[in-house]
């Protein structure tokens, strides 16, 4: 694994190599952005950073604040328990799925880190982006909020299911 | 454990770079900013402009007007405001400012030492021969004031004269400005674009933060002032004190400087009120009363309300940006240094955070 403390000039995939509506196809598969109205899409995808990242590379790391999410458009990213090199790993992504969607409603600090498997192309959206959407277009703004909610609830819901699964197998095991 | 990312540099090679750095910034700075003092001053002229007019751009992009529509509609009407401040306000202005000044002309400052030696004596007959006040060398002290006055504000016009040909202004600024409102967040996804990925998150908060600072800054600075400056005249003419337009706009403008402007407005108002109010005492008292209230409603209430805590400046460093800002531009400079020395210590201050904040130092 190549280590990210080398400063790279990555040069930005140009808008030919994926198309807005490439884009918007990808996002409409995401859960967060799946069914945002087509006339609100301008104003989000003004909104989005394209980056562009090599094999290998930190997108960001836990500790460090949290700004925003991403949605990969093409590509591998693995999310890291934390930031040491030998960390677990806890999920392999690819296109089409988001991470890092919390920190667009907290404020608090990264709690794992994003690192690339192969090139990688990203589209990411944050914080002041969407605090700017709320206060401009109340109505995308709350639109994308509810959907934050519901994916927050969905996994709470896993968790508590999870939670009640492991309280039981402990039991069973300490009769 | 070793991190996936380490910070960039080593903390002696940091520490070094970054005095190298801040004196090489000051050297620049010293350098560049008499060659390019012109247009700086422009560009920060359209800078707290765009500041001033985009709340109003995105109340009015929030109601469906067209960016475009919405500026040029601001436009229209700043242009309105103005060309009535030239009808109506602007004339009685200069008219009080001008009388005031040939009221100034007119006073006979050995008549006014002995006014004020005999005012002094009936109500502290001990005073003056303890202080040995004695009114001949006053005129020589006001000589003296005159030719420093006329010397320190003809620096200011030789600025403005240079930095501000009125009719190029007048075409530039409201063209730069508008591209700024325009094109604004074209240009900083574009900056940021550039950025290295190693950088990028922390590029994106520091430039969102710092263009958050600036405007609530600007913003609050210029509203504190305004509010200060119509308290004021708003107090002054209920008593019939002349000239309380003049001294409100002198209060408003004085209480941008932190702690001294505050004080310093005590001078120019208690000068006014000495030579043009007729009952001397009432008008000190009420002055007293007036500067006080406004000042601690200010301190109080407008600053805790408006003004951010992390711009919160150090009575020193005010006193030594004063003075830097008056050497260099003069009066305005002396205005100005306040908020440019509070910016730039935003910026910096925020910039360091986020270096520590995502481990690049």
């Amino acid at each position: 694994m190549s280590k990210s403390t080398d400063i790279e000039w990555m040069p930005l995939r140009k808008k030919g190599d994926l198309s807005q509506k490439e884009i918007r196809e990808i996002f409409s598969r995401s859960t967060l952005f799946g069914d945002v109205p087509k006339r609100y899409w301008k104003m989000i995808s003004d909104m989005l950073h394209i980056r562009s990242y090599g094999e290998g590379e930190v997108i960001f790391e836990s500790g460090t604040p949290g700004l925003g999410m991403y949605v990969i458009l093409d590509g591998e990213v693995k999310i890291l328990a934390s930031a040491e090199e030998d960390a677990r790993e806890l999920v392999r992504l690819h296109t089409g799925d988001f991470f890092g969607e919390m920190s667009l409603i907290d404020e608090l600090t990264r709690s794992a880190t994003a690192l690339t498997c192969k090139p990688t192309l990203l589209a990411g959206f944050f914080r002041p982006q969407l605090q700017h959407l709320m206060h401009q277009r109340p109505r995308i703004g709350v639109f994308i909020m509810e959907r934050l909610a519901k994916i927050t609830f969905q996994r709470l819901r896993m968790a508590n299911e999870k939670l009640v699964e492991y309280r039981e197998q402990n039991q069973e095991e300490a009769e | 454990m070793a991190l996936l990312t380490e910070p960039v540099l080593k903390p002696s090679v940091r520490r070094t770079i970054l005095l190298i750095l801040a004196l090489a910034a000051v050297a620049i700075f010293g350098i560049i900013f008499p060659l390019i003092s012109d247009l700086l001053v422009t560009l920060i002229i359209c800078l707290v402009l765009a500041y001033i007019i985009r709340p109003l751009m995105v109340m009015m992009e929030r109601l469906g007007v067209q960016r475009e529509v919405s500026i040029l509609g601001i436009f229209a009407l700043a242009i309105g405001l103005l060309i009535f401040a030239l009808q109506y306000f602007i004339p009685f202005l200069a008219n009080e400012i001008g009388s005031l000044l040939t009221r100034l002309e007119q006073v006979n400052i050995n008549a006014f030492q002995a006014k004020m030696t005999a005012w002094l004596d009936e109500r502290f007959p001990s005073i003056t021969t303890l202080f040995g006040f004695d009114g001949s060398e006053a005129e020589e002290w006001l000589t003296r004031v005159r030719g420093a006055t006329s010397g320190f504000l003809e620096q200011s016009l030789t600025i403005l004269a240079s930095a501000a040909n009125v009719l190029a202004l007048s075409i530039v600024v409201p063209f730069i400005t508008f591209f700024i409102l325009r094109d604004g967040d074209k240009l900083h996804k574009n900056f940021i674009a550039r950025v290295p990925n190693r950088f990028f998150e922390m590029a994106v908060s520091l430039s969102n933060r710092i263009d958050e600072q600036l405007g609530n800054y600007i913003r609050s600075v210029l509203l504190e002032s305004l509010i200060v400056g119509v308290l004021v005249s708003v107090m002054f003419a209920i008593v019939g004190v002349k000239f309380s337009l003049v001294l409100g706009i002198v209060n408003g403008l004085l209480n941008m400087i932190p702690f001294f402007g505050p004080l310093i407005s005590w001078l120019p108002t208690g000068l006014v009120i000495l030579i043009t109010y007729d009952q001397v005492g009432f008008g000190m008292f009420w002055m007293a009363i007036t500067l006080i209230s406004v000042q601690s409603l200010d301190n109080v209430i407008l600053k805790p309300w408006l003004i951010s805590k992390s711009v919160n400046v150090h009575p020193a460093a005010v006193l030594l940006a004063v003075l830097i800002g008056g050497r260099i531009a003069g009066p305005i400079g002396m205005f100005v240094a306040v908020p440019v020395y509070s910016v730039l210590k935003v910026i910096i201050v925020d910039f360091y955070s986020h270096l520590k904040a995502y481990r690049i130092i």
